[in-house]
């Protein structure tokens, strides 16, 4: 290390000037000594350096804001010790992008093994990534470094902290009369399904009248048909940012949040849907089904690996390459911006676009069909902001 | 320092990823492992530093008591440092000890200091050729060695405490500087090393070189075991090197790099003085001497109140080397420094001793004395330049602690350029007038010359001892080839050695500005016997190492010649451009009485200056007189002796001494104090302003921080990270913080340091709160005395309550 170099450095300089500046022969005699002690360090640590190993325990999960106890665990198969061992590690959050180095020294004893303990926080939820950078073997006097086999890693998810949105689906005319349910809130033309039954106001239709029941009450009851609805839910997480996003991190957390609170909310609700994102390191779009919550954990996880990149394709365009049109009757689109195709893709279905961002230039869209709604939030306001949605 | 880290390795990191390293559990406790390893190295250091400055300075004192008392003091100081509720308490029981050890046996601590002081000046005497104030000793010299051994048991206290000190903090730079200072002082006061003490010191210094790392903010745990199995390793290394390097290595008296020393210093002393090689001689250094080629360009401007011709004296060389001429050695001349302290006394110095005689004997007087003014522009200005007829010059110039008088001194780094004295007119021609009358009987000036004389035998005796040395080789050519030529020591006057020896040089020897160098490596051997030519240089070496050999005192001399024909008819008080062809080179020999007289051996200035008239009737001058004056044979009789033992009048009052040294102390000791207060006083408003922050997250870290600082005087180890599960296992005997609470507040404190989102107010109002508890509780426990151990956190919760109620 540089410090420890400046330092021999002095020491072999003031050694010679001795050495020049005395007559005593003890002078030459510590010269060589300053020369040779260091040199044959460095040689032993040529040899003890070669069985070094550094790897990583990290917990599975932490919390959000909370202490993670992790730990080196060094490994030393030579016998002669060495010390001082750099670890230089590398922390990542994959779905926010934040990076961080630190370099740990520690020493280990002959054929031992050693644990250090650090401990991680971090204010994001995501997937950290710990990596041994780089690990190097120091003599004892820390001149000459000699590199040791790296690249070991572990990764910690932090979980976000969800809330608990309150849904009211909207209900889905459906096209056909084959269809399976039938709304609740109001009623249809298909007599196979009664909606409810009611009092008889003048202007109905004499052919609804309900002539057993009526006969029975000794009144005229009105039996109301059913409305064929059609309900298929598809949830979009948009993976790429503009370039001008402000705080990128903080709106990624914020989006990772309400992403695992809107399908939480929704697989709570019995609710079956569609989830996808664009993974941007696989290079291709992943999309699952999601009935139960022991399934969205299984996703949570991969969906706070997904990374987060600037000015990328959108989640639409990437949906639309894999499945060309859009099939879905609710759509929520969770992002930080609003592609300009959005209204074009919702294609008549019921969109909802919850836009978290400190960009106040986004403006809604005029939605002729009245079927789409968007919700503005910032980190900051999102939980207030998205308390009721209409999906 | 814990809350410094803390908030600024949060900085460090990304907004959202914090990193810690969590101290490890053995640096927390104070193992036995750590002491016996901090305690070896302390003693290593202890030894090293203690042992080099006992053997330069202390050789009386009893080393198999003070070596032993040190071991001791290592290794209670390095368990004291170690243990933070030790430490103000060690150094008070230590500064009180000193203290009471010090009143009790002052007596002995006082003769100690004098010896220890008196010792230092030899040391420094011997080194720079001058004589230092001695201290008086109320003991006889069969005490000095129990009076130096208690003045030292407190010096070796402190010597284990800085040691102690070292092998705690591991400071590196403050350890070489140490040992770089020592060794420093051993080169330049060129003391004799003594090798086992400072091959201790390297090795401790090794040792801790190789633990330095411990004190890293990023390095896992301290001096674990694995650390200290390192230092072993490396202590082993050392020394099996230093076995193998002392059995290899061969000694030597001279270092391989002699050359390269004395270029190094030649090339800074041309640099510092000015050195024009066509302006002036060599000054005495004949490597790579050049051809005599001066430059009329000016080299002194030399204004006299009456202009005289007069030998201007500069460079003085005194022992022959082979290659050149240099200052005797110090260490040599100190052993004359009694008789120079007394002749210095009596206001007799060499350099004017000429004018001096010549005052005593009635041939001059003051009225005669001119002033002479030199601006050195072109010279060296490592001499000054002044007449054998010098009669006052400042104190400056011949300073009465200097041993040797061979010429006046040029202070200053870069030497002196304009200087003025008086002078006498020249009286370097009627020398042997004032030799006769010196000698002679006349009784209006016996009294005086007598007392004159009394007082010349001293100097005249270190004179006889120093300068007709000879080395060996000189000795030997000298004898196997000039035998025949120089008259025998029971034969040799002035006069006949003289004559010989000019004779020989103007026919054996031809003169010339261009010689050839033969470099058989003995200079002088080379002109007389191989090139047989040369200039002023060559023949002023070859005359005084003959005058030598018949046992007359001489010296080299090298200077400026201002020449009758200078001064014919120039004016009083004229400017005289004495340029580089006066430059030149020339023998003084002394002779007793009168002093130092030049003697011109170059034939081309044979009668350039006026000589002396006829020796006749001079001691020691003629053929068949009595051989060359001897102090032997000059000895006045009823010589005064030369006290061997100081007395009050030479000696300073050691008490003196213990006053500067009690100043000196106290005023460390204070400026320490200060700075010490002063630091604290920084870290304390540094806290304050960090709890007191407007952004509640800090706030808040900071406040969580001072509380565990505070609650750590309960038993709290010292982390600087904590873990909810530490806290709540190491608080848990602690009566007053119950683990909910605790809980309570670490959330608070974890969400604060770790989130992003801003602190409610609320939330700061809670870790005032638990702020306000701590200082309750502590209140409680601490009472009268002890609660100075929390005042820092008293007054810290007092000045958050105070913010917190002005919100």
């Amino acid at each position: 290390m540089l410090k420890s170099r400046v330092v021999w450095g002095l020491c072999l300089a003031g050694a010679f000037l001795f050495l020049v500046f005395s007559d005593e022969s003890l002078a030459l005699m510590l010269f060589i000594l300053t020369v040779a002690v260091p040199v044959i360090a460095i040689g032993m640590n040529q040899i003890a350096a070669r069985k070094i190993f550094a790897g990583l325990e990290l917990p599975q999960m932490g919390e959000k804001g909370q202490q993670i106890v992790c730990r080196i665990k060094g490994k030393n198969g030579r016998r002669l010790p060495v010390a001082p061992i750099r670890c230089r590690l590398h922390c990542e959050n994959l779905s926010t992008g934040e990076e961080l180095q630190q370099e740990v020294l520690f020493p280990i004893g002959a054929k031992t093994k050693c644990d250090v303990p650090f401990v991680l926080a971090s204010s994001h939820c995501g997937c950290i990534r710990v990596s041994v950078e780089e690990l190097c073997a120091y003599d004892i006097f820390g001149l000459v470094p000699v590199q040791a086999p790296h690249g070991q890693m572990a990764e910690t998810t932090v979980l976000p902290v969800t809330f608990a949105p309150q849904l009211t689906v909207m209900a889905h005319l459906a096209k056909d009369i084959e269809a399976d349910e039938y709304s609740q809130e109001r009623p249809g033309f298909d007599p196979s399904e009664t909606f409810a039954i009611r009092e008889y106001h003048p202007g109905d239709s004499i052919r609804r009248i309900h002539w057993k029941l009526s006969g029975k009450f000794d009144e005229l009851l009105i039996k109301e048909a059913g409305l064929p609805v059609r309900h298929s839910f598809l949830v979009l997480f948009e993976t790429s940012q503009p370039a001008t996003a402000g705080r990128q991190a903080d709106v990624k957390d914020a989006l990772n949040e309400i992403m695992m609170s809107l399908c939480q909310a929704m697989t709570e609700e019995d609710i079956t849907y569609e989830v996808g994102w664009q993974d941007h390191d696989a290079g291709k779009f992943f999309h699952t089904r999601v009935t139960n919550l022991d399934e969205l954990a299984g996703i949570a996880d991969k969906m706070l690996r997904a990374r987060c990149i600037t000015d990328g394709a959108d989640a639409i365009s990437c949906f639309r390459e894999s499945y060309e049109e859009n099939k879905f009757e609710h759509i929520m689109y969770v992002s930080s911006f609003l592609p300009a195709h959005f209204e074009e893709f919702s294609n008549g279905a019921f969109a909802t676009g919850i836009i978290c961002t400190e960009d106040d230039s986004i403006t809604a869209l005029t939605d002729a069909s009245g079927n789409i709604s968007l919700h503005f939030c910032s980190p900051e306001n999102y939980e207030k902001e998205l308390f009721a949605l209409a999906i | 320092m814990r809350l410094q880290s803390n908030i600024s390795m949060a900085m460090k990191q990304t907004k959202s990823l914090h990193f810690s390293l969590l101290p490890a559990p053995e640096a927390q406790q104070i193992s036995i492992g750590a002491v016996v390893q901090g305690s070896i190295l302390a003693i290593l250091f202890f030894l090293g530093i203690g042992g080099m400055l006992y053997w330069a300075f202390a050789p009386s004192a009893m080393l198999e008591i003070l070596i032993p008392i040190g071991i001791v003091g290592c290794i209670i100081f390095t368990f004291v440092l170690r243990k933070r509720s030790l430490r103000r308490l060690g150094l008070i029981v230590l500064a009180l000890w000193l203290v009471g050890f010090c009143l009790i046996l002052q007596t002995d601590v006082l003769n100690g200091l004098c010896l220890t002081a008196n010792r230092i000046g030899e040391v420094l005497g011997q080194s720079f050729g001058r004589i230092y104030p001695i201290y008086d000793i109320s003991v006889d010299q069969s005490g000095y060695e129990l009076s130096a051994t208690l003045f030292f048991i407190p010096v070796s206290l402190l010597l284990s405490l800085l040691s102690g000190y070292l092998a705690y903090t591991h400071d590196a730079a403050v350890s070489l500087a140490i040992t770089a200072g020592i060794i420093f002082i051993y080169v330049f006061l060129k003391i004799e090393i003594a090798v086992i003490w400072l091959l201790l010191l390297v090795l401790a210094q090794f040792l801790l070189l190789a633990q330095a790392y411990g004190n890293r903010q990023n390095f896992y745990g301290g001096f674990t075991t694995a650390y200290r199995s390192v230092a072993a390793i490396a202590a082993g290394v050392f020394a099996l090197s230093a076995i193998v390097v002392f059995l290899t290595v061969p000694s030597y008296e001279n270092s391989p790099l002699k050359n390269t020393r004395e270029s190094l210093i030649r090339t800074v002393d041309q640099i510092r003085y000015g050195v024009e090689p066509t302006l002036g001689m060599p000054d005495g250094d004949f490597t790579n001497l050049q051809a005599f080629e001066p430059s009329d360009e000016t080299a002194l401007e030399v204004t006299m109140e009456k202009p005289e011709s007069l030998w201007l004296r500069g460079y003085v060389g005194s022992v022959y080397n082979g290659h050149g001429w240099s200052e005797s050695d110090s260490k040599s001349l100190y052993e004359y420094a009694d008789i120079f302290y007394w002749l210095h006394r009596d206001n007799f110095y060499g350099q004017k001793q000429l004018a001096d005689a010549a005052a005593v004997t009635g041939k001059a007087s003051y009225d005669q004395a001119f002033g002479i003014h030199v601006n050195n522009v072109g010279a060296s200005s490592r001499n000054i330049y002044a007449p054998y007829e010098l009669y006052m010059a400042g104190g400056e110039l011949m300073p009465a602690d200097i041993i040797g008088d061979t010429a006046l001194v040029s202070t200053g780094f870069r030497g002196q350029r304009q200087y003025e004295y008086l002078s006498l007119p020249n009286i370097v021609k009627r020398y042997p007038d004032i030799m006769r009358e010196l000698y002679g009987d006349d009784a209006e000036t016996k009294l005086s010359t007598e007392a004159f004389l009394t007082v010349e035998s001293n100097y005249a005796e270190y004179i006889y001892d120093q300068y007709t040395q000879l080395p060996e080789d000189t000795t030997r050519w000298i004898e196997q080839y000039l035998s025949d030529v120089l008259p025998t020591q029971e034969e040799a006057n002035y006069a006949n050695v003289k004559q010989a020896i000019i004779q020989y040089l103007t026919e054996q020897t031809e003169y010339s500005t261009e010689p050839s160098q033969a470099g058989s490596g003995d200079f002088a051997y080379d002109f007389l016997f191989l090139d047989k030519e040369g200039y002023s240089v060559h023949y002023a070496t070859a005359a005084t190492l003959m005058f030598r050999a018949c046992g007359i005192p001489a010296r080299y001399v090298e200077g400026y010649l201002i020449t009758p024909q200078d001064v014919q008819s120039a004016a009083d008080h004229s400017v005289f451009q004495i340029d580089g062809t006066h430059a030149h080179a020339w023998v003084e020999v002394y002779q007793s009485g009168v002093g130092w007289i030049p003697v011109e051996v170059t034939p081309p200035y044979f009668g350039l200056m006026e000589e002396a008239d006829s020796l006749e009737g001079v001691p020691g001058t003629r053929p068949e007189s009595t051989p060359a004056a001897s102090p032997e044979n000059n000895t006045v009789e009823n010589q005064e002796e030369i006290p061997n033992q100081v007395d009050g009048e030479k000696a300073v009052a050691g008490n003196l001494l213990l006053i500067i040294l009690i100043i000196v102390f106290a005023a460390a000791a204070i400026f320490f104090l200060w700075r010490y207060w002063k630091k604290r006083q920084m870290q304390f408003k540094k806290k304050v302003e960090a709890c007191l922050n407007e952004k509640n997250n800090e706030a808040i870290t900071a406040m969580f921080i001072c509380a565990m600082d505070a609650l750590s005087t309960l038993g709290l180890k010292d982390g600087g990270v904590w873990l909810l599960e530490q806290l709540r296992r190491e608080l848990k005997p602690v009566d007053g913080v119950s683990e909910k609470r605790i809980a309570q507040v670490f959330a608070v404190y974890e969400e604060a340091t770790y989130s992003a989102h801003e602190m409610s107010q609320e939330s700061r109002k809670e870790m005032e709160d638990f702020i306000e508890e701590v200082y309750l509780l502590l209140r409680e426990r601490f009472v009268g005395l002890k609660r100075l151990k929390i005042c820092g956190f008293l007054k810290l919760a007092a000045e958050i309550k105070s913010a917190h109620e002005k919100r």
